[in-house]
């Protein structure tokens, strides 16, 4: 027996998990599927995930393939994510679906909301957090991805927190040693697959073209990994996409700014929920 | 070693866990002196208290000014955050009572605080929880000692009262194989000299009422957690892995994949124990941790000093510092704890019992009391005072003779340190004559 998180997960079955905060997912509400970024898991989510369940939505965050306490393999490709997340979306129960995904999982959602097609249940809106597109990968990150992982996981916590000092407004946590702990137990090759997906994805245009419902582009005002201000160009392109900067904020936006974040998609995902349209 | 922040100790030490007061711009961290806090409205109360969003709600649970040291603490130790609570002695506990109840069983070193072997030894078999006490320098008696159910493996990096150096290092792998966490009483070290999650421990504990506020003025505790122990990979933490109905069925582990020992911590154990801090003793420990890099040298530097000097004393019978070369832990400090071994240590003087206490009763600078880690220096002779009951045989259990004792070493000016020494010395042998 051992206490290394990743050596454990590969024991998973493959079978992906979805935290739901207890609760069974319903036909009569709306489900917010939250998607996770790069080396991630589901509780990055946890100051939003949980408030949605209590309050009359199904809450979905699953941990992806090759992540968190799902087995399987890390996608290396952003289209195959999405298709996976489709196929999720048909398997899920609710009256209409909520995508949320911050990063890389923000790539995802995007791409997941250009090809869902609506056959029980409509894709009502998008939130995409902490997004760039194009989301290019340094050579500095991709080397340090493949040879020295923990060095990967340092760098990209320390350009994930426009603080260094902390802060946040969550008692008793330090956000950059959550983010570092929980890429540290990410399981072996995620990081590396996950920055290859990003780093290739070229669908962006394309798929912002196919998406019908409203889109809201929430970015941290100081994200160093997502520059808000490509977010701002998608967002100046697009007649159903509004744009919401939180201050003080970088990358890691859901700890840095929790309620920030919650207000934003309790008001978006509130406006946009299936009973309206 | 890879980290999380860019910013160095000293830096993390002065500002981790506090920005400028929005409201007022205050620098320093105020006290935030209340109770309770104020709902916007009952659903806002009622997602407080049902962790759907984060904030305060009452000061058992959380308090602003305690969530600065919490998490300072977790910065300057390298994990995810922090617990702040009414003593050392409840921060133990209540990592105790977050990780298992009735039937479990603890592993630990036998060169641990008195009180910490007190919980262990009398208090919690009434509980259910027993525990077993190996020497920390025998990693065979460790391994033998582990049961079925076993929870928890315990020690002090720098052991009490007589300097044993935990192998930190190799009894983490060795808890690690067994599937069981290991935490590491710091008291003596603090961040500053040794970070045991760098060296594989899983939760921390402080008694920050020593070294971490450093002036003596209040009691407190911390825990800090490294967010990397598997509690489901185990099998062996129910509470943190299985529904609790205390909580709406909330699995701990699922909420927070890094952060669920803090989370059953602060949920249950501050909710139904109760021992939190006073913010205003969480403002005199921060106040305290501004200075700790600076103060723990001058500690080191004044201890090595004043070894120094006590061996050259014909009065002197013996010196347990692990700086020392006939210590038996000499090479492991080396390793471990290259920036010193702390600034509490034994020694024994020539003339037992009634020489001990001339020494201790006939100091000035020194002063005669049961503490360790202020900023003046203290002593103690256990055998006329803390131990005074025991006879030479449990004395000796207890690695004391009639003549040792315990000196914290304060930050004086280190003339005066040893010539209050000096006089000690005069004093202790007038009473052998």
């Amino acid at each position: 027996m051992t206490p290394a998180k990743t050596s454990a997960k590969t024991q998973e079955p493959a079978a992906p998990y979805i935290y739901t905060a207890n609760h069974a997912p319903e036909d009569s509400r709306d489900s917010v599927v939250f998607v996770h970024g790069a080396a991630m898991e589901h509780s990055v989510w946890s100051h939003q995930s949980r408030y949605f369940a209590y309050h009359g939505y199904n809450a979905l965050a699953p941990d992806l393939p090759g992540h968190g306490r799902s087995g399987g393999r890390p996608f290396e490709d952003i289209g195959e994510l999405a298709d996976w997340l489709c196929g999720l979306l048909a398997g899920a129960r609710g009256r209409g679906f909520h995508l949320v995904g911050h990063s890389m999982g923000a790539l995802a959602a995007l791409e997941t909301a250009a090809r869902f097609k609506h056959d029980r249940a409509p894709l009502c809106s998008l939130t995409l957090v902490g997004f760039s597109y194009p989301m290019a990968v340094s050579d500095a990150l991709f080397d340090a991805a493949r040879e020295r992982p923990t060095e990967a996981y340092a760098m990209m916590t320390q350009w994930s927190h426009a603080s260094q000092l902390g802060g946040e407004p969550v008692p008793g946590f330090w956000s950059p040693g959550m983010q570092f702990s929980m890429m540290s137990g990410s399981h072996d090759g995620a990081l590396l697959a996950d920055l290859r997906a990003c780093h290739a994805y070229a669908g962006g245009e394309d798929a912002f073209a196919r998406v019908s419902c409203p889109v809201l582009f929430l970015c941290g005002r100081r994200d160093r990994m997502a520059p808000a201000k490509l977010a701002a160009a998608h967002a100046a392109k697009n007649d159903n996409a509004e744009i919401v900067f939180l201050e003080k904020c970088g990358h890691s936006i859901m700890s840095e700014s929790p309620h920030g974040v919650l207000r934003e998609l309790k008001r978006h995902i509130g406006n946009n929920a299936a009973a309206k349209n | 070693m890879p980290r999380p922040t860019k910013t160095r100790f000293d830096t993390l030490a002065l500002h981790a866990g506090q920005r400028p007061d929005p409201l007022t711009g205050a620098r320093a961290t105020p006290i935030y002196q209340t109770a309770s806090y104020v709902f916007d409205d009952s659903e806002h109360a009622a997602s407080l208290f049902n962790m759907e969003r984060p904030g305060h709600a009452y000061s058992r649970l959380s308090n602003p000014t305690n969530a600065v040291l919490e998490e300072r603490i977790a910065a300057l130790e390298g994990g995810v955050g922090g617990i702040a609570t009414a003593s050392g002695q409840a921060a133990l506990h209540l990592a105790i009572a977050t990780l298992m109840g009735a039937g479990a069983h603890i592993v630990s070193s036998n060169a641990i605080y008195g009180g910490s072997h007190n919980i262990l030894q009398y208090t919690l078999p009434r509980f259910g929880i027993d525990t077993t006490f190996v020497s920390p320098r025998d990693i065979d008696a460790i391994r033998a000692a582990i049961r079925p159910e076993t929870r928890l493996i315990f020690g002090e990096v720098v052991g009490n009262p007589g300097g044993d150096i935990m192998n930190v290092p190799l009894v983490a792998e060795l808890a690690h194989e067994h599937g069981l966490p290991l935490l590491i009483d710091s008291t003596f070290t603090t961040p500053y000299l040794f970070q045991p999650f760098v060296h594989g421990a899983d939760i921390i504990m402080h008694s920050a009422t020593k070294f971490l506020c450093g002036h003596g003025t209040v009691i407190g505790g911390l825990l800090a957690d490294h967010g990397r122990f598997d509690w489901k990979a185990s099998g062996r933490f129910d509470t943190l892995s299985a529904p609790y109905d205390g909580f709406h069925g909330m699995r701990f582990d699922e909420e927070s994949t890094q952060a669920a020992f803090l989370l059953r911590a602060r949920r249950e154990g501050l909710r139904d124990f109760g021992a939190c801090m006073s913010p205003t003793t969480a403002f005199h420990i921060l106040q305290g941790m501004e200075t700790l890099s600076l103060r723990m040298r001058r500690h080191v530097e004044n201890t090595r000093a004043v070894v120094e000097f006590l061996q050259k004393s014909d009065a002197v019978e013996g010196i347990s510092y692990a700086e020392l070369e006939s210590h038996p832990d000499f090479s492991l400090a080396q390793k471990l704890l290259p920036r010193g071994a702390g600034a509490v240590f034994c020694f024994t003087l020539r003339g037992g019992r009634e020489a001990g206490r001339a020494f201790a009763e006939g100091l000035e600078v020194f002063s005669h009391l049961a503490n360790v880690g202020d900023a003046k220096s203290l002593v103690i002779h256990p055998a006329s005072t803390t131990h005074y009951r025991m006879s030479d045989d449990d004395l000796r259990a207890a690695g004391i003779n009639q003549g040792t004792i315990r000196l914290s070493i304060g930050l004086e000016d280190i003339d005066d340190i040893l010539e209050d020494l000096s006089r000690g010395i005069h004093l202790s042998k007038k009473a052998r004559a």
